[in-house]
């Protein structure tokens, strides 16, 4: 299947907690920061926040619904460009979609999106 | 609620001066908190806090406190401070809030003016403002009366921060023995010999600049009894 425009609902309740300034609705995965903080050019976490959320904010951003993970709420992931980069992210929206959490934010591992991937073994 | 959180190392990678490659890696602990909905352990604000100050530590940036500090020393307001610094408020309150951090290249100036290697007139008059003036000695007067006077003035009104933004200002073009005795005759006229103590005892908070050094390493002693 291939990436699809993310709801702008989704969108706009994720760049609202980005734009808040409040650092308690924002977590992040150990393993997403530690790939994160490994990344050359990578020093801030604002740095980052401040990427998905203009990625977020342009006119009709494409990604994929993840569907695989078991933690409640809504996740998508994407290709976005961080200092001239392309950079992967995937963000989960909670339950109360107001606190998001970053599972990813670093160059991409995979060639692929989530729903780009054709077989299972794949998505893994 | 009490939160479940656990400790644990995270490397912390400082960067090169290029900004574009890793120059160190620290080891730093961080607390995890345990998320009960999505039932993983997450990092939240406090662990990221620990891991970014460390890298500005490092990287020799101001943190946001110490620039708080800078600004309240001369008792500006953000606004002026970024003006000051020619960055505007936004960027300033973003810097002391921590949302932020400044770049390594005005971190240099920031922190010039905060060691006091540069003068906060220099930028004041870069920046195109009025001096100081009220830190300006008349030339008429005597250093070391002035500075009792003034600075007696101050603790009067128990203006702490004012007092030591004056002596901070008045040091650096000082000789050791005028503040000394500036001090000394401070003590006789203020009932404050007290925070004079206290003064002693922080010279290297209060004087980071070449007179803090000649405190901290030529022996000058200004104790209850050399005052007396």
């Amino acid at each position: 299947m291939a990436q699809q425009e993310i709801p702008a609902q989704w969108r706009n309740d994720v760049c609202a907690i980005l734009a808040s300034g409040d650092k308690s609705l924002i977590h992040w995965d150990p393993l997403g920061r530690k790939r994160y903080e490994a990344t050359p050019g990578c020093h801030w976490t604002y740095e980052a926040q401040d990427a998905f959320g203009y990625f977020l904010s342009q006119p009709c951003p494409t990604g994929c619904h993840v569907l695989t993970m078991e933690t409640p709420g809504e996740t998508y992931d994407f290709f976005f460009q961080f200092k001239g980069q392309k950079f992967y992210g995937k963000i989960l929206l909670r339950t109360d979609r107001r606190r998001i959490i970053i599972f990813s934010a670093h160059p991409p591992l995979k060639e692929k999106l989530f729903c780009e991937m054709d077989d299972e073994e794949e998505k893994k | 609620m009490n939160m479940k959180t656990k400790t644990e190392e995270f490397e912390v990678c400082i960067p090169d001066l290029a900004g574009t490659g890793i120059a160190e890696r620290v080891m730093v602990k961080i607390p995890l908190e345990w998320d009960e909905e999505v039932k993983q352990w997450l990092i939240g604000a406090e662990a990221n806090q620990i891991i970014e100050d460390t890298k500005a530590r490092h990287m020799g940036l101001l943190l946001p406190a110490q620039l708080k500090e800078l600004r309240e020393r001369y008792d500006y307001t953000q606004k002026e401070m970024g003006e000051l610094f020619q960055v505007g408020e936004k960027s300033w309150t973003r810097w002391e809030s921590g949302k932020h951090r400044p770049s390594r290249s005005i971190n240099l100036l920031v922190r010039a003016l905060y060691e006091g290697e540069i003068s906060i007139d220099y930028l004041l008059k870069r920046a195109g403002k009025p001096q100081r003036e009220a830190f300006r000695v008349p030339g008429s007067k005597n250093f070391a009366g002035w500075l009792a006077e003034a600075f007696a003035s101050s603790l009067a009104t128990t203006n702490w921060a004012e007092s030591t933004a004056l002596i901070y200002c008045l040091s650096a073009d000082q000789g050791k023995s005028s503040l000394v005795e500036g001090f000394a005759r401070m003590a006789f006229q203020s009932k404050h010999q007290g925070m004079l103590l206290e003064t002693r005892e922080t010279t290297r908070c209060l004087f980071p600049s070449k007179a803090g050094h000649r405190f901290e390493h030529e022996n000058i002693n200004i104790s209850s009894q050399t005052i007396a």
